[in-house]
């Protein structure tokens, strides 16, 4: 006989926690309290799945308290989330089942949020559904390791390769070639001998070269085909096999391991992988007779970035695609400076250092560059070198690669040397280490070939390799140096927290992010003679060869990955909205899933440097 | 308890058939519907997680100034089944105010004692009736149900106090004063600390602390509403 119906309530904590959460925070106070009275919750005990595979779900969840892993299919790691951050969006806006099994990793509370209440707040409020696709966006970003299937020009060629070499003896007979090219319907043959490749025989080869040429089929193949053909490595991507293709016209790649031949690569395969691409920017730049040609080409570099970015393309590599066009100039206005110039007077070698040297490049470098000159230059030949240095660097200047605010480049005549003098600097660096010459000279530590004799190079960096392993006081000088650039705590609010309590409005993704983990990639290479010169191969080939943990090794991989990732969703913003992509970022424009995962990578380098200056006692130094 | 369960059951069938033939109104509608079984799973069940607030300690003199519930469905809190409700108390209001943060606003929004009870009667049919330290609140509610249906209060009761002291003395040691606190379980419990303080906060407060005990208590087994009744 109740006189009086007494109205549901929303739950003050409900609406409270809501209105503390993005991008409820967004909302007025109403629609909150409204949407507090639709939430349900559930208690999941540590170890508990919230969530299944495949699971179908008409739920927002919201972590309340507590903390939930996601893993994906594979059982790989995608997120670790906590307070205030939701997931099953996904399921909600493709309405395709859950993809990430969620599992508790605490005592965790759960707010579940109705599909109906996450479906009109979207439709009613703007910026509630940008911070949903948004946030999507990213997490399918963030899956670090699933990226690769989704971007097939990236995926390395021992992937796209998917049926074995066909391949027969030099001896065989032109006949009985064309018979096993016939057989295994392909349009390439590769000759090996005792499993060495030795040549390469095609249908274009047998038309040229046997028909038109009036070969009789009865000769050995090796009459007629292409002596020691160009090959391409197993991890290269395929996008860079489709480089060297376009750049020596070839249509056909044997894919080489250290084992020997492992398949072949032809356009045809690739074509398919084709996306508006660096392989169409190379072919241009290739294309190019003057520097006004290679600047307009250069201008597309951003948008490129932009859609590879847009495309779902890991940081490293979008760095690897950028890179593979600044190669491309370089050699490019290399070629054009000997047009000019006439033939070089002694051996050179042009080389690459720093990011460049690494494959690591941004919308945002600078060059930085060196020549090394063979033995044999003659000192009235420096003039020669002189202007093909500075017909390059002011070339890559009017390209957007501006120059180098240390004056590391080819045009500055310490770093124009011939290889003797570069290995009496580099043996003075490396045997009587200064900390503050040092820190000058870390970036000549990254230096990779890019034109000219690659002789000169390889025997220079076999040099410093052998000098630097192992020297237990060059390292910790090294390492000294390289223990300036800490990464922040973490966030506070609005501001970055620092290591000595400070604030900073701004995040130097650069210095304060991707710096320390390459430095400490640089320390540990060459502490251990490893040759790589890129951050990620770094680690790859020290664990591999057990220098260093493979699980730290595989950290570090990842909080680089994750800072880069950050970094350049951060330059392709300004990309987009039409300005100078730059290194900082305002920590309010992050979102809290990358403000934890920073702070994570964050930790992470922390601990390794903690460790690096244990060992290398590094106080002792500077 | 260590009643079997048939003579439980048996008696809690007679005292609610009996005292359905001296009441009326919300209280006999609450005694003809079926309570929940005592061999149930309680993961299955619904509950009732209430809190009151009082203008003292005793239930004799003492009066009940606001009661906040909110259902339960297995293990699932259910947000849009929340009720809170102020009791207008002659007299002592002025008092019970200041106590409780209630305002002259909320005060307009203020029902009858007998309301609020009918209230209260309608949302426990076939529900498990559950609150923090059930002798004091259910003193409370015995008093009122008495004032208003001549009856006491006739309900399956899960006290989280109770279940939460047996699992503590469970791990040997005896269960240390003030642990027991709901804030104090909630805490040890890992659950967030509450600001905001009225009735309906506590019994969501209650509620959340009674599903971190169920697995603590039972994994993933059924568990019988009999094992944990009060």
């Amino acid at each position: 006989m109740s006189s009086r119906e007494i109205e549901p309530i929303e739950i003050t904590e409900i609406a409270d926690f809501l209105g503390a959460t993005a991008p409820f925070d967004g909302l007025d106070e109403s629609t909150v309290r409204t949407a507090a009275r639709t939430v349900d919750i559930t208690y999941e005990p540590s170890g508990t799945v919230v969530l299944a595979l495949g699971d179908a779900t008409d739920t927002l969840y919201l972590v309340r308290s507590g903390a939930v892993e996601l893993h994906d299919a594979s059982d790989t790691l995608i997120a670790r989330l906590g307070e205030h951050e939701f997931f099953g969006y996904p399921s909600l806006l493709t309405d395709a089942p859950a993809r990430r099994r969620v599992t508790a990793i605490e005592d965790t509370l759960i707010y579940h949020l109705p599909a109906s209440l996450f479906d009109r707040l979207r439709a009613d409020h703007d910026r509630f559904d940008q911070f949903f696709a948004r946030a999507h966006a990213d997490r399918i970003h963030d899956a670090v390791q699933e990226s690769r299937a989704n971007v097939p020009l990236t995926t390395p060629l021992r992937d796209v390769i998917s049926r074995r070499p066909v391949q027969t003896a030099p001896d065989t007979s032109i006949r009985d070639a064309a018979a096993i090219m016939q057989e295994h319907r392909v349009s390439s043959l590769l000759i090996t001998d005792n499993s060495q490749l030795v040549g390469l025989v095609t249908d274009r080869d047998l038309r040229n070269r046997v028909l038109a040429a009036g070969v009789a089929p009865t000769e050995p193949v090796s009459a007629v085909m292409t002596d020691e053909p160009w090959t391409i490595n197993s991890d290269a991507r395929a996008f860079e096999a489709m480089l060297t293709m376009s750049r020596r016209n070839i249509h056909h790649l044997p894919v080489v391991d250290h084992d020997g031949v492992v398949g072949m690569v032809t356009t045809t395969d690739l074509i398919r992988q084709q996306v508006d691409s660096p392989v169409y920017l190379v072919g241009e730049v290739w294309k190019q007779e003057d520097l006004d040609g290679l600047i307009e080409v250069s201008r597309r570099v951003p948008d490129m970035l932009r859609q590879v970015v847009d495309a779902g393309a890991r940081a490293d590599d979008a760095a690897r695609m950028v890179t593979a066009v600044t190669d491309a100039l370089t050699e490019r206005l290399i070629e054009l400076a000997i047009d000019r110039l006439g033939a070089p007077p002694a051996a050179f070698a042009w080389v690459a250092l720093g990011s460049q040297a690494r494959h690591e490049q941004t919308a945002h470098s600078d060059q930085d560059n060196a020549l090394v000159l063979g033995n044999d230059a003659a000192q009235g030949d420096d003039a020669y070198f002189k202007e093909m240095a500075e017909f390059v660097c002011d070339g890559l200047n009017a390209c957007g690669y501006e120059y180098c605010p240390g004056e590391v480049m080819a045009t500055t005549h310490r770093w124009r040397q011939p290889l003797s003098e570069w290995k009496r600097t580099f043996r003075g660096w490396i045997e009587e280490p200064r900390p503050k010459s040092l820190m000058h000279a870390t970036i000549f530590f990254d230096m990779r070939h890019i034109a000219g004799n690659s002789a000169l190079t390889a025997e220079l960096q076999s040099f410093v390799l052998d000098r630097t392993a192992r020297n237990t006081i060059f390292l910790a000088s090294l390492a000294a140096t390289a223990l300036d650039n800490e990464p922040p705590l973490g966030f506070f609010r609005r501001f970055v927290l620092e290591r000595h309590g400070g604030e900073k409005d701004t995040l130097d993704l650069k210095l304060n992010g991707v710096v320390p983990i390459v430095d400490l990639a640089r320390i540990h290479a060459l502490g251990h003679g490893v040759p790589a010169v890129n951050t990620l191969e770094r680690f790859q080939q020290l664990a591999r060869a057990g220098h260093m943990n493979a699980g730290d090794a595989a950290d570090l991989r990842d909080a680089h990955e994750f800072i880069a990732s950050v970094r350049l969703r951060h330059q392709v913003d300004q990309i987009r909205q039409g300005r100078e992509p730059d290194n900082f970022v305002a920590p309010d424009s992050l979102s809290g899933f990358e403000r934890r995962h920073l702070k994570d990578a964050f930790k992470i380098v922390s601990q390794m440097q903690k460790a690096l200056s244990q060992r290398y006692q590094t106080s002792f130094i500077s | 308890m260590s009643a079997p369960f048939p003579f439980r059951s048996l008696t809690f069938s007679l005292r609610r058939a009996w005292y359905r033939r001296h009441c009326d109104g919300a209280m006999a509608a609450y005694l003809d519907a079926s309570p929940p079984a005592a061999r149930a799973d309680v993961k299955k069940l619904e509950l009732l997680a209430l809190d009151l607030e009082t203008t003292g300690l005793d239930p004799g003199t003492d009066r009940i100034v606001s009661i906040g519930f909110v259902e339960i469905d297995g293990r699932r809190i259910c947000g849009d089944r929340a009720r809170h409700v102020l009791l207008n108390i002659d007299g002592t209001v002025d008092q019970s105010a200041t106590i409780h943060r209630i305002t002259d606003t909320d005060l307009r929004g203020a029902v009858s004692e007998r309301d609020a009870l009918d209230t209260v009667l309608t949302h426990l049919q076939g529900h498990v009736l559950l609150v923090h330290h059930a002798p004091m609140d259910f003193g409370f509610l015995n008093a009122a149900c008495r004032r208003h249906y001549n009856v006491p209060l006739l309900a399956r009761t899960v006290d989280t106090l109770a279940l939460a002291r047996q699992l503590q003395e469970r791990g040997s040691k005896r269960s240390q004063e003030g642990s027991l606190r709901l804030h104090a379980l909630r805490s040890t419990f890992g659950l967030p600390r509450y600001a905001a303080h009225n009735a309906l906060s506590d019994a969501v407060a209650t509620a959340e602390l009674y599903l971190a005990l169920l697995p603590r208590w039972a994994g993933d087994d059924a568990l019988p509403l009999r094992s944990i009744l009060t």
